[in-house]
């Protein structure tokens, strides 16, 4: 059989058993039923799971079928819970009571579950800004209330917003709508919650189990258990993960692989240059996707640990030597880059960081690294990581490897850029006209040489783009590196991303002594429309033209479908139409120096 | 779907709600024979059939059932 170990084996295989069932992160559609049924009953096999823990539930709702749920996902997350179910329904009640076991026998945790059914001062339909206001006030004072009759750390749920919406989209929207409302009250709970308290957010739960599994009227209706079975094991998860941190169980550190984790390829064989990793390729997109979700949890306060298998010097280069990596060496507080098993490697960083290796999570793409892993050290937390690299990020983030209440400042310590990245975030929301946004974005218009890290970029521009085009001809990498003393490419970066190179134009030197230059083609990415680069690209254009001795320059505009907007295009840029059907003409000698003024964004030549 | 397969899947449901792959159904079976069949797992069993016969029964007339044969009848008419 499949869902677990058989009964005559060992407490410590048994417990194991059942949570090889529960891997990191747990799959969507994870049947949890029977291994939770069966460790819950197993005594014996969850005392070996961790230091126990005493849970008081309390709950508007049904969860029978909960706490099975809850002592799996507690057991993975190290805690032997012993929970203590309150009386169903009954939340207010059992904590104004002095009798209660709460008060006269109190549990290491109390987990408190209600719902968008327990608000008490529900404003009415018409309700104003102010009444709504009010009643929130109240909602809010009746926990803050509650709260402080309570001596030991509480985990609570925030408010679910209803199945149903009376006020159809307005019942989000304006005061006395029902959805507004919850979502203003836990707002204020936030904002007023005690160090003893810690909000789990219902919505992001609701959102991730989908709206069919949180609200399952069917079991409602059956058992007063608001969400479908299939949600247990995710609404577990939450809980176990948040109480996890409360008791100091939370990771501390993440240990990456490199090639293939990090970036994409092998960095021993493929060399730095041909790494997949930046905004050149989906793939490489989604490497970088990957780095920054990683830095953000460094700028959190989580430890960044390498593991590979690789030569020191050759695992190193591409922090110090490619482009778009994110992360740099220094962001890792450990580096261990040679041929040694990676559980060994493992023991080696949880030691130079002075942590346990229950503190680390790893992070792999080799399924085979993470299956000895998991056998080697099954303390430490290995990721299943899907194959898609796009999909990293997402993997790790779902895992609630790093639960957290509040961010303190000693969290942020070593996030120096924090400061200075807010303010000029608040120059770009205050930025009210054309002129000032594009000036906020802070933007670098990077002229980037053909080589080998950007020719097949810039083959691949030509050949692909539709819109931003003069006319139907395409070059070759090969043909690039031939011409390219007249290719002009550039790369756009600004304080949001790295857009990779969005531009390139061709141009072709005059062969007699006419003194006219052709622009053989030019093309610029969707994605760059409204940055007024075509200004910036046609002021490089006319200065290269100018140095080499040009006279004109002329250039084919082929219309098709989707490239109507050159039309409008070439006589802002000066270009007069010829008799000659689709030529265009520019005298650039003539060309005054400010027409293509570029002062919104800093223009950046490499080998200046 | 014949009662024969009916009662093999419906078995199926009973192993995984009791977590107990010993566990045989006849058609005489009943409620009092198996030890932890209470109004908690009556709510498993249920939801249990309705996956895997892919229908909706109503509680009130589940309850009424006296014992496996006349709910692998049940499901027959409610597949018919």
């Amino acid at each position: 059989m499949t869902d677990g170990p058989r009964k005559d084996e060992s407490p410590r295989i048994r417990l194991q058993g059942c949570l090889d069932r529960t891997p990191f992160p747990l799959p969507d559609d994870v049947d949890l039923d029977r291994t939770a049924k069966r460790l819950a009953r197993d005594t014996e096999a969850l005392s070996l799971a961790g230091a126990s823990v005493t849970v008081h539930l309390l709950s508007s709702f049904l969860t029978d079928y909960l706490v099975d749920h809850l002592i799996l996902m507690f057991a993975r997350r190290g805690m032997a819970a012993n929970i203590r179910q309150g009386e169903y329904g009954v939340i207010a009640g059992a904590i104004l009571d002095d009798a209660n076991s709460l008060h006269s026998d109190p549990p290491d945790l109390i987990l408190i579950l209600p719902s968008f059914r327990d608000l008490a001062f529900c404003p009415p339909m018409g309700a104003s800004v102010e009444q709504a206001a009010h009643a929130v006030d109240q909602e809010v004072q009746f926990w803050t209330n509650l709260w402080s009759a309570l001596s030991v750390p509480v985990i609570q749920l925030s408010f679910d917003t209803p199945p149903y919406r009376p006020l159809a989209e307005a019942d989000g929207m304006i005061p006395g709508g029902l959805s507004h409302y919850a979502r203003g009250v836990n707002m204020e709970l936030a904002a007023q919650v005690p160090l003893s308290v810690t909000l789990v957010d219902a919505e992001s739960l609701a959102r991730k189990a989908g709206l069919a599994n949180w609200h399952d009227a069917h079991v409602y209706n059956l058992c007063k258990q608001p969400f479908s079975m299939a949600a247990l094991p995710h609404v577990a998860d939450a809980l176990s993960a948040t109480a996890a941190g409360i008791r100091g169980l939370g990771r501390k550190a993440l240990v990456v692989d490199l090639d293939d984790t990090l970036w994409g390829g092998v960095v021993g064989d493929d060399g730095v240059v041909n790494l997949e990793l930046g905004p050149e390729t989906p793939e490489g997109e989604a490497f970088t996707a990957f780095q920054m979700y990683l830095a953000q949890l460094r700028q959190r306060g989580i430890i960044l640990a390498v593991c590979s298998k690789n030569v020191d010097e050759v695992a190193r280069g591409p922090f110090q030597m490619h482009p778009a990596m994110v992360l740099k060496e220094d962001d890792f507080a450990c580096f261990v880059a040679n041929f040694d098993d990676k559980p060994s490697n493992l023991r080696r960083i949880a030691a130079e960081l002075n942590l346990g290796l229950d503190a680390l999570v790893f992070v792999d793409d080799n399924p085979v690294e993470r299956a000895l892993m998991r056998r080697e050290l099954p303390q430490v937390m290995t990721i299943e990581m899907p194959e898609n690299p796009a999909l990293y990020a997402t993997a790790v983030d779902a895992c609630r490897a790093f639960p957290m209440a509040r961010l303190t400042a000693d969290d942020l310590r070593r996030a120096d850029s924090y400061t200075a990245r807010a303010n000029t975030g608040k120059a770009m929301a205050a930025a009210s006209d054309m002129d000032g946004f594009l000036a906020s974005l802070e933007a670098r218009a990077i002229m980037e040489p053909v080589g080998p890290g950007t020719q097949v970029r810039m083959a691949q521009l030509l050949a692909k783009t539709n819109q931003f085009k003069l006319n139907p001809s395409v070059f070759s990498a090969e043909e690039l590196q031939d011409r390219r003393d007249h290719v002009i490419a550039l790369r756009l970066v600004d304080r949001l991303q790295d857009y990779g190179i969005v531009a390139v134009a061709v141009l072709d030197p005059a062969t007699d002594a006419s003194g006219t230059w052709t622009v053989c083609n030019w093309v610029m990415s969707c994605r760059v429309f409204a940055r007024r680069l075509e200004f910036v690209m046609m002021a490089e254009i006319v200065q290269r033209a100018r140095n080499g001795g040009a006279q004109a320059l002329e250039l084919t505009y082929r219309p098709s479908d989707r490239n109507g907007l050159i039309a409008d295009l070439l006589p802002k840029l000066g270009f007069i139409p010829l008799d000659d059907d689709d030529r265009f003409a520019l005298p650039v000698q003539q060309q005054a120096e400010n027409i293509y003024s570029a002062h919104h964004m800093e223009i950046v030549r490499p080998d200046e | 779907m014949n009662p024969e397969t009916i009662l093999e899947k419906l078995s199926d449901v009973f192993r995984d709600v009791f977590d107990d792959d010993d566990l045989a159904l006849t058609r005489e079976t009943t409620a009092a024979d198996i030890e932890e069949w209470d109004s908690l797992n009556q709510i498993k069993l249920i939801l249990g059939c309705e996956k895997t016969f892919d229908l909706r029964l109503k509680p009130r007339e589940i309850n009424s059932l006296q014992d496996i044969g006349a709910m692998v009848d049940h499901i027959h008419g409610l597949l018919a």
